[in-house]
């Protein structure tokens, strides 16, 4: 019975956070399948804290050289830094990390508890990379299905993902120097920053951009990218009266007659946009409902995504991998508890049929040869302590010993943290 | 055996938990009392002082006590000297904190005087600062409450920030813990500088209290202010002229100088004007005989400038030939135009206000100058029709929202002193109260310690 409620035990413990973790990592291994080893991260990670703690159990259960309290509290320990210990420091060390890492646009508040939704945005952002190239023609060896099965698995989506991250990071975002970019990211758009981020002389490294020219023939003629790019979402500004006002009622009826001819200035205005002395990049320019100006960017049309998102995706399997890593926190912290748990348990019964055992010893009569090979241990008086007990050495027969005065000392010395070894002579009724 | 046991037992129980009521009880009241300070910006820095001085205490008592414990041996002695060292540290921290409060509140009202600033007395503040009588809200919270409301009004943290490690010309910032403050080369505030609470606020009251002070004469700081910046550029042997010759000028704003990589200059517009006329000429082409039709021929004839020749000269004949203004305009003209919508200050070059004779016109151009054209750059307007998180997504708050200089003053005194003060208020408001506690800790925690020892020692004559 106490064999099986240890075994039990046992399961209740790494075995079923195992299982667990297997369950919960699930949605992010189905959403990152084509990303390999890495989607299994935290599954990897269980298993080798599993393995760590069973060779300390199993080593110590076999050489003996510790009581088993001590292989219990070992165990306890071991347990506690491989599962608590191990998120107690990533939640003091890495959120700073991964603000660094991702350049502040990844925080670990975002993955602690909600990791699932940070796969389907890892997901989704392939799936939306892909879609684009498909639909621009830049991916046309296989199907639109394919490319989506295959995904990162698929060596022409990431080569054309890799160019097309190096030319949007070093002829985009690397080219706005000083603090205009940051600001415009963290919701400090002011129009001086605007005009700062369009009219900023930069300097770029002319990267190769993989594209499918007009003939349809693959080309890498580098190419520039605007702050609007980077920021990879269409601005709209109502000019009406609704919104800023600078087009006065009574002008509204004309430009709703003219919508048609003005987006036809507009075409070639974005033209102009494109000419390397102005913007270098396209961003197209419509009028729409007669007084909403929609400025959309090159994004879609060169099938990039922003540049956070581009970045995001050229680091996709190593932020699948963090992912995995952030899904096992709340069960390993759990499983901190219940390891230790599980594992004193486990000693007590342990040390419970340890005690059975010696008692069996001891209440059989024993003949004076058998006497004579006694060892210490099957007398020694152990009491769960953190320290080694006081010890009688047995030479004598037992009958001639006064049990009850051998109890008193090991008791007492036990009471004071006393550690002696004494000859049973001192006990002799 | 199991009388004794329990006994032994009882006694460490209770001198653990007679030392427990000391210092560690004072320590964790202290705590408790801080919380509100916890997570407010305006105590971010200073939240622990409370608690970091009476552990300071403890840390000193203990020392103490270990040291004359090596001197001596009897008990008596210890509990008595180590009492009058823990009950006496604690009551003269007590005391001697009120004595020095005292004075550093009358020096404050006394500072304060001639602002109109209201602050409470220091007997008021101390048991303000933190209520005990339920429903009553605590000066910490009002403080609290108005940082929060200044900091939203600006969209501005209570410490400034810096977006960048540099400056758009790529030159070195520099930050200043003092101030709070990032500066470029020139000694103005970086580029990237968000406002922190000191600067915001020492950028208003300068402003207001310099429109003040030319009111008083009779006198606009505005139009004054344009005189002068006129008087520079006109008078030609004026000293900002004369910088203008020097090196470090012309390196920003000389013949392909640094700084026009940063705005709009007229050979840029030139190469924009092109491209547009290039992309343009077509689609507008159609337009001409239209027009002519409806009897707008002189419009129709502009059309024909819409080509890739389309630089700024044609632009400029354009409107002289319309006359559409009464003095014909010049390429010049235009420059100056474009100065108005992209100008870029050089970090590395001393602006125009730098050379205003007049310190307090100086001051103000300054801070007129960050709180409107820096503030518009980095969306935190500090003066303007619109104040506040004023960009492409937000329109800010109104004018008469903006603080006046009197509320500028009061805030500016509380974040002088309350941040640093109330965190000891806490402290202060225990150690009175922990003075008796501690000693009876002290006497209790020695007593059971003794006990215990006796017991021990009667346990190990006997041998058992």
């Amino acid at each position: 019975m106490k064999k099986f409620l240890q075994i039990l035990l046992h399961l209740a413990g790494f075995p079923l956070l195992i299982a667990l973790v297997v369950l919960e990592s699930l949605h992010i291994i189905e959403s990152g399948l084509s990303y390999g080893v890495m989607v299994f991260v935290g599954v990897i990670v269980t298993v080798v804290m599993a393995i760590i703690y069973y060779l300390v159990f199993g080593i110590m259960a076999k050489r003996k050289k510790k009581s088993i309290y001590r292989q219990t509290i070992v165990s306890i320990l071991v347990a506690f830094i491989c599962l608590g210990g191990l998120w107690i420091a990533a939640d003091v060390f890495l959120p700073d990390f991964l603000d660094d890492a991702t350049s502040g646009t990844i925080f670990y508040e975002d993955l602690a508890d909600d990791f699932n939704s940070r796969a389907d945005v890892n997901k989704e952002l392939l799936e939306e990379y892909i879609n684009r190239n498909v639909d621009n023609g830049n991916l046309k060896t296989l199907s639109r299905q394919q490319y989506l099965d295959e995904g990162a698995r698929n060596q022409e989506v990431m080569d054309l993902l890799k160019k097309h991250f190096e030319s949007i990071d070093m002829d985009g975002y690397a080219t706005f120097v000083g603090p205009w970019i940051d600001m415009a990211d963290d919701e400090r758009l002011t129009i001086p920053t605007l005009i700062h981020l369009i009219i900023n002389q930069r300097e770029t490294q002319d990267k190769p951009f993989p594209s499918r020219g007009e003939d349809g023939v693959m080309v890498n003629d580098p190419v520039l990218w605007s702050i609007l790019d980077m920021l990879g979402e269409p601005m709209e500004f109502d000019l009406g009266p609704d919104g800023m006002g600078v087009i006065p009622p009574q002008y509204l009826g004309t430009l709703n007659l003219m919508q048609s001819f003005i987006n036809e200035l507009l075409a070639s205005v974005t033209n102009a946009i494109e000419d390397e002395a102005v913007v270098g990049s396209p961003i197209y320019i419509m009028l729409n409902n007669g007084t909403v100006l929609t400025l959309t960017p090159s994004n879609e049309s060169r099938g990039v995504l922003k540049y956070m998102s581009m970045a995001w995706l050229d680091s996709n399997d190593l932020i699948f991998a963090i992912t995995a890593f952030m899904a096992v926190r709340r069960l390993f912290l759990i499983f901190a508890g219940v390891l230790v748990v599980t594992t004193f348990a486990i000693g007590l019964l342990r040390d419970d049929s340890k005690e059975e055992k010696k008692k069996a010893v001891k209440d059989r009569p024993l003949s004076d040869t058998e006497l004579s090979v006694l060892d210490r241990d099957n007398l020694k008086v152990e009491y769960f302590r953190p320290y080694d007990p006081s010890q009688i050495v047995i030479t004598q027969s037992l009958n001639k010993l006064d049990f009850n005065k051998m109890n008193t000392q090991l008791l007492y010395d036990s009471q004071y943290k006393v550690t002696k070894q004494y000859s049973d002579e001192e006990f002799i009724k | 055996m199991n009388k004794v046991k329990r006994k032994l037992s009882n006694y460490r129980r209770m001198k653990t938990i007679s030392y427990l009521i000391g210092f560690p009880l004072l320590i964790v009241m202290v705590f408790v009392c801080s919380i509100s300070f916890i997570g407010q910006s305006a105590f971010e820095d200073t939240w622990w002082y409370g608690v970091a001085a009476v552990a300071a205490l403890w840390v000193v008592v203990t020392l103490l006590q270990i040291v004359f414990s090596l001197f001596a041996k009897g008990w008596k002695a210890r509990t008595m000297f180590t009492l009058i060292v823990a009950v006496g540290l604690v009551l003269a921290s007590a005391i001697v904190f009120d004595a020095y409060m005292g004075k550093e509140f009358e020096k404050l009202e006394k500072e304060n005087q001639e602002y109109g600033v209201t602050i409470e007395n220091y007997e008021y503040q101390i048991n303000w600062f933190s209520t005990m009588t339920t429903g009553k809200k605590s000066m910490t919270k009002k403080f609290n409450d108005s940082v929060f409301d200044f900091l939203k009004t600006y969209h501005i943290d209570y410490k400034a920030d810096n977006y960048g490690d540099e400056n758009t010309d790529l030159s070195e910032i520099v930050y200043n813990q003092e101030d709070d403050a990032w500066y470029s080369p020139n000694g103005m505030f970086a580029d990237g500088y968000i406002f922190g609470i000191k600067q915001a606020l020492n950028v208003l009251i300068t402003y207001h209290e310099q429109q003040d002070y030319f009111k008083a004469q009779g006198k606009d700081a505005d139009e004054e202010l344009q005189k002068a910046l006129t008087a520079l550029e006109n008078n030609a042997s004026s000293e900002w002229n004369k910088y203008k010759q020097t090196a470090e000028y012309k390196k920003a704003y000389g013949e392909n100088g640094e700084a026009y990589k940063y705005m709009l200059t007229l050979d840029r517009l030139d190469a924009i004007l092109g491209a547009l006329g290039r992309e343009l000429e077509d689609s507008v082409g159609g337009l001409g005989p239209i027009l002519s039709w409806v009897g707008l021929e002189e419009y129709a004839a502009l059309l024909s400038y819409i080509n890739e020749d389309l630089d700024v000269d044609t632009i400029v004949t354009v409107i002289n030939t319309m006359g559409l203004f009464e003095e014909p305009i010049t390429r010049d003209t235009l420059a100056e135009l474009l100065k108005g919508f992209s100008f870029y200050q050089s970090p590395q070059a001393k602006p125009i206000f730098e050379f205003i004779e007049d310190e307090n016109l100086k001051e103000y151009a300054y801070v007129n100058y960050y709180a409107t054209v820096h503030g518009a750059k980095i969306g935190s307007v500090l003066i303007g029709p619109k104040i506040g998180h004023v960009d492409m997504n937000n329109s800010g708050f109104p004018e008469d929202m903006g603080y006046t200089l009197e509320e500028l003053y009061q805030l500016r005194t509380e974040i002088s002193y309350k941040p640093q003060f109330y965190p000891l208020f806490a402290a202060r408001r225990y150690l009175y109260v922990f003075a008796g506690v501690i000693g009876l800790s002290t006497v209790l925690a020695y007593h059971f310690a003794r006990k215990e020892k006796e017991l021990f020692a009667t346990l190990t004559m006997e041998g058992n």
